[in-house]
């Protein structure tokens, strides 16, 4: 199935956050296997990228504002040329889920536990919204 | 809590100096009433830790606590050092005070700073020791003369408020709070657990912390551990329970611990972190790099888990070949008694493996104590002296600080330290001795480790020999000519025997390193003042033509005060043919 993914778009200055398709190949049922199916995606698109062995393209000026706003301008290569274990992106992933690393919007509402059921149709639209952690010493 | 503006700020800071000036006055005064005994004993609990002590009362101490003549410190206390609860220390302080002092043993001894380990010990020096830093922390970082419970619940003064707020702090000793927690101070214990129990965000949860873990109350410790599992997003609540897990009793770091293993904590930064501090895995200079945070993983935490709690599994960890394995269990050792890892070292070099005995070593560089790695190191170098990666790995903790004592020596300061630069006297009239009993019992000890270290000396081809890696795959272990020289310099200055100096002054071109040419220098300034053989004279001249500007400079100002023979003369003629045109100006200055 197919779900519309918010993601936020890197140098544009009229809308910050843009849908985006995302593939998944089961449809899931609960908020896990939906985190579970979307890492699977993401991973198994990543190792087709090191497969093929994808060359550096240029950067444009635009390019590198757009990435400098998230602090990281990289021509997103692998060059450890080593792919990603998916079992394991998955369990980092539902660990992240569990410690608050990261949240889940399907359409405005919130998403719970891991167990917790969803309905997903085709083209509903899901944010995930990175959470930071709280460093720095207390007194 | 209240937010402050600046100019809030700006009046607090007045209120908040004009109190200190008030309470150092006050300090002052209660001081200077002081017996004279008690005033010298105030200078040994400023001392740090490293320091030796000199005053009478010291001596008291520690031989009381050596010998059984006082069963615990707080007798000593009460004996002898009554006086400083004049105001010197609050008088209300007192009971908490004596209580403290009978439990130090319970607590780490290293704590407190980037190298702290989690290492115990009823050792009476380091006791002794330790009970004077209590004694001088009471009366430093005690500000508040209030009930401690009346501070936490800003119960105080408009002024000592604002002192508290400007000064961030409760400003009170952690082992006051431990103190009413283990009387079972009802006001207090509440006070703490609705504070465990909120969201970790009180202004004096460091104090509070540090406090519950050096109590006996298991009821605040499992509090604690719930906290710490409920941090989640708070990664900075969760890096000051760690950072203060180890510093308190046993009991309470065995439930922070299991809290930790239970629940698969280590995948947090701050607790593997934490974890690699306390085990001394990371080094002080490695602790932001994330490669290094490798080195600690799920299967260590359960590895140190088991050896704290199983003494068989233990001693079965300390016989095995894996270094993790090894290290772990005389860490584990340390932890509960310091004297039982030295041991544990002293067995393994002697039916221990080669490999079992270096890994020992890398846990005799973590010990923080000084006298306890020269102790073994001493042990250790005596019986294996011809390995040389093991004298890489022992003789950086063999007569630690060398460098420093001879410093004090040539510059005629205090051992104990506390001296500024202006201090120092360089004397080139006269030359100076090192005490042997500063490292060695005895000559005959002193002969043999001369012998044993030229020895070694003799053994190092070129400059230095490294072992990489060594115990540990990030690890590695240098043995150097120069350190071997220092520790050889030491022995010959205080054996007071000409041969031997003679003998070390021939390789001072040998120090080198980081601090090598001020090593130079120091040893140029021990051995070579007011030289008493030709040879000395003669490397005197020599040295007069050092690469090193200090060691020329120390060279130079020694010739001057001398008396040198004419062969010394005409080859510091021939040196003016030298390039560099201090040496040259310095040759021509001389009488």
């Amino acid at each position: 199935m197919t779900i519309k993914v918010k993601l936020k778009q890197l140098g544009s200055k009229r809308e910050k956050l843009k849908e985006n398709d995302f593939y998944l190949e089961n449809v899931p049922h609960t908020v896990g296997e939906l985190i579970t199916e979307s890492v699977k995606t993401c991973a198994e698109s990543y190792n087709l990228r090191v497969r093929s062995g994808e060359e550096a393209k240029p950067l444009s000026a635009g390019d590198i504002a757009a990435m400098s706003e998230i602090g990281k301008i990289a021509f997103g290569i692998n060059y450890g040329g080593k792919e990603a274990d998916i079992s394991e992106a998955v369990e980092n992933a539902l660990q992240a889920y569990r410690d608050g690393l990261f949240c889940i919007f399907i359409g405005e509402k919130r998403a719970g536990e891991l167990d917790e059921k969803i309905v997903l149709d085709e083209n509903d639209i899901v944010t995930f919204i990175k959470l930071t952690m709280l460093t720095g010493r207390l007194w | 809590m209240k937010k402050y503006t600046e100019q809030d700020r700006v009046k607090m800071h007045s209120t908040y100096r004009k109190y200190m000036d008030k309470l150092e006055q006050e300090r002052k005064e209660a001081h200077n009433k002081l017996s004279p005994e008690l005033k010298e004993f105030i200078e040994d609990c400023r001392r740090p830790k490293s320091e030796e002590c000199v005053s009478a009362l010291y001596g008291d101490l520690y031989e009381g606590l050596s010998s059984g003549g006082y069963s615990c410190p707080s007798e000593f206390i009460k004996a002898k050092a009554e006086g400083l609860f004049n105001g010197w220390i609050f008088p209300r302080r007192k009971d908490a005070v004596l209580y403290a002092a009978d439990q130090l043993h319970e607590y780490a001894f290293a704590a407190g700073n980037i190298h702290a380990r989690s290492f115990r010990t009823n050792d009476p020096k380091n006791l002794a020791k330790r009970v004077m830093e209590l004694l001088y922390r009471f009366s430093e970082h005690d500000r508040f003369d209030a009930d401690i419970y009346d501070i936490m619940t800003d119960n105080i003064s408009e002024e000592l408020l604002e002192c508290k707020y400007f000064a961030g702090s409760l400003c009170v000793c952690s082992e006051e709070l431990a103190y009413e927690i283990d009387r079972g101070n009802k006001r207090i214990i509440g006070f703490v657990m609705d504070e465990l129990s909120g969201s970790g965000a009180s202004f004096s949860m460091w104090t509070l912390i540090e406090g519950v873990v050096k109590s006996h109350s298991s009821e605040m410790h499992e509090a604690l551990g719930r906290l710490l599992l409920a941090a989640r997003l708070q990664e900075g609540l969760r890096q000051s329970i760690c950072e203060k897990a180890d510093l308190g009793t046993a009991e309470a770091f065995k439930v922070i611990f299991r809290v930790i293993t239970e629940n698969g904590l280590i995948r947090y930064s701050s607790v593997k972190r934490s974890f690699g501090t306390w085990l001394g895995i990371i080094a002080a200079a490695d602790e932001g790099r994330a490669s290094d945070l490798e080195r600690i993983s799920q299967k260590s935490a359960e590895l140190v888990n088991s050896c704290l709690n199983d003494p068989v599994a233990r001693e079965e960890c300390l016989s095995s070949e894996d270094s993790m394995k090894i290290y772990i269990a005389l860490w584990a050792k340390g932890f509960y008694e310091v004297r039982d890892m030295l041991d544990g070292i002293r067995k393994l070099s002697k039916t221990g493996s080669h490999h079992q005995l270096l890994t020992a070593g890398y846990a005799a560089l973590n010990l923080c104590e000084k006298e306890l790695q020269h102790e073994i190191a001493k042990d250790i170098i005596f019986a294996h002296y011809s390995e040389q990666d093991v004298m890489a790995v022992y003789l950086p903790c063999f007569m630690p600080g060398v460098d420093w004592y001879i410093n004090y020596v040539v510059y005629s300061v205090p051992v104990s330290g506390g001296y500024s630069s202006r201090e120092m006297k360089e004397d080139y009239t006269k030359r100076r001795y090192c005490e042997l009993s500063h490292y060695f019992d005895s000559i005959e000890e002193g002969e043999q480790f001369y012998n044993i270290l030229m020895s070694i000396y003799r053994g190092i081809k070129g400059k230095s020999v490294e072992f990489s890696p060594c115990i540990f795959p990030w690890n590695s272990a240098v043995l150097e000519k120069g350190e071997a020289i220092m520790r050889l310099a030491f022995l010959a200055s205080a054996l007071h025997d000409n041969d031997k100096i003679d003998e070390v002054a021939e390789h001072f071109g040998d120090i080198g390193g980081d601090y090598g040419y001020y090593n130079r220098r120091r040893v140029i300034m021990l051995l070579l003042t007011q030289p008493e053989t030709d040879k000395q004279k003669r490397i005197l001249a020599e040295e007069v033509c050092d690469k090193a500007e200090d060691a020329r400079e120390a060279a130079f100002k020694i010739i001057d005060n001398t008396d040198i023979p004419r062969e010394s003369y005409l080859f510091l003629e021939s040196s003016l043919r030298y390039k560099n045109a201090q040496i040259r100006a310095n040759i021509i200055k001389l009488p």
